[in-house]
């Protein structure tokens, strides 16, 4: 999902367990801020898209044709495929547990785990592919809810954290 | 490297010997800090590493590498250093946490290290710094830096694999 869910889903968590100070830091640093690693694959992603076509297979792109135009590339592609391919890294799939889960029994706090899991459900409600296990499996999914549109779950999610935001 | 002529070529040493060569020095270092001869047991944990790092010479240089070799290598390595930081919390130097959270740091940068090849090697050396400053805060740099390189490691690994499917398909 997006930058502003995981806000909105990190603040009304923080709100619900009461969390303040450091605490609230990490919050936002495992709820949020995790989204940030998707800067690292600017520099792919500028170079992977430019005058080519793709479509998703197993979870990765492959390129189907070269073209000529740009706008045909864009046309092709979509939003879909533009957006999501290639921005995750496994900072924010499951495997990162095995660095979040000693982190947190060194820092003697749940909250790294239990935003990071919070940042996990909210990335699983989207469709896009996702590599849980990579780099020690290849296994891709799409996710449980495939069904709906990405912008109608954003919206419900921001509506709820919304809510529980300005109730407590 | 001379040494590592030396030693195969007139002691007759293979790598997978002088790996097991220092594993059994190490378990020395794991005695000596159980005897409580830390200081002793620094010294041994020296001359463990120089051996270590005769192996993988050895292997370049007479082309004996081999893929089994190579856990060997890691698994001796960290079953050492998984045991000097027991050693050391049962001597009472470190929290058992602590030891822990070592032990899962170095197994993590190990088996993400090929394919990453990120690797920074902050492990048992860290332990001489330690013998100056305590070896409660020789184990937090131990697990951050391994623990830290590990969640990089990780991304490295993602960020070359889609570096060379793009490089394939264009």
């Amino acid at each position: 999902m997006s930058i502003l869910p995981h806000i909105l889903v990190t603040t009304a968590g923080a709100r619900v367990l009461g969390i303040e100070g450091n605490d609230l830091i990490l919050a936002y640093i495992f709820g949020a801020a995790l989204d940030l690693d998707h800067l690292i694959k600017i520099p792919l992603y500028r170079k992977k898209f430019k005058n080519k076509t793709y479509q998703v297979s197993e979870g990765r792109p492959k390129l189907i044709q070269k073209v000529e135009k740009k706008e045909h590339a864009y046309e092709v592609l979509g939003m879909g495929i533009k957006r999501y391919y290639t921005w995750r890294t496994p900072l924010q799939e499951p495997i990162a547990l095995l660095w979040i889960i000693p982190l947190s029994l060194y820092l003697g706090s749940a909250i790294p785990v239990v935003f990071f899991l919070l940042h996990l459900f909210l990335d699983y409600l989207a469709d896009y592919p996702k590599a849980p296990l990579f780099p020690f499996w290849g296994y891709s999914t799409t996710g449980p809810l495939t069904g709906s549109r990405i912008g109608l779950k954003e919206m419900a999610v921001n509506l709820i954290s919304l809510c529980v935001i300005f109730l407590i | 490297m001379p040494i590592a002529a030396w030693v195969h070529e007139t002691l007759g040493i293979t790598p997978n010997q002088a790996s097991v060569i220092a594993f059994c020095l190490g378990t020395g270092a794991v005695i000596a800090i159980l005897a409580g001869q830390v200081g002793a047991a620094l010294w041994i944990l020296l001359l463990t590493m120089c051996i270590d790092g005769l192996d993988g010479a050895i292997a370049r240089e007479y082309n004996l590498a081999s893929k089994k070799g190579k856990w060997v290598d890691m698994g001796l390595d960290t079953a050492n250093e998984i045991m000097l930081f027991f050693a050391l919390a049962f001597m009472g130097y470190v929290e058992v946490t602590s030891a822990a959270l070592a032990s899962i740091a170095v197994i993590l940068i190990r088996i993400i290290r090929d394919k990453s090849g990120f690797d920074p090697g902050l492990k048992r050396a860290i332990l001489f710094l330690g013998y100056f400053t305590s070896f409660e805060f020789a184990l937090q740099i131990i697990f951050f830096a391994n623990i830290a390189s590990f969640a990089i490691g990780t991304v490295i690994a993602d960020y070359a694999l889609q570096k060379k499917n793009d490089g394939e398909e264009s």
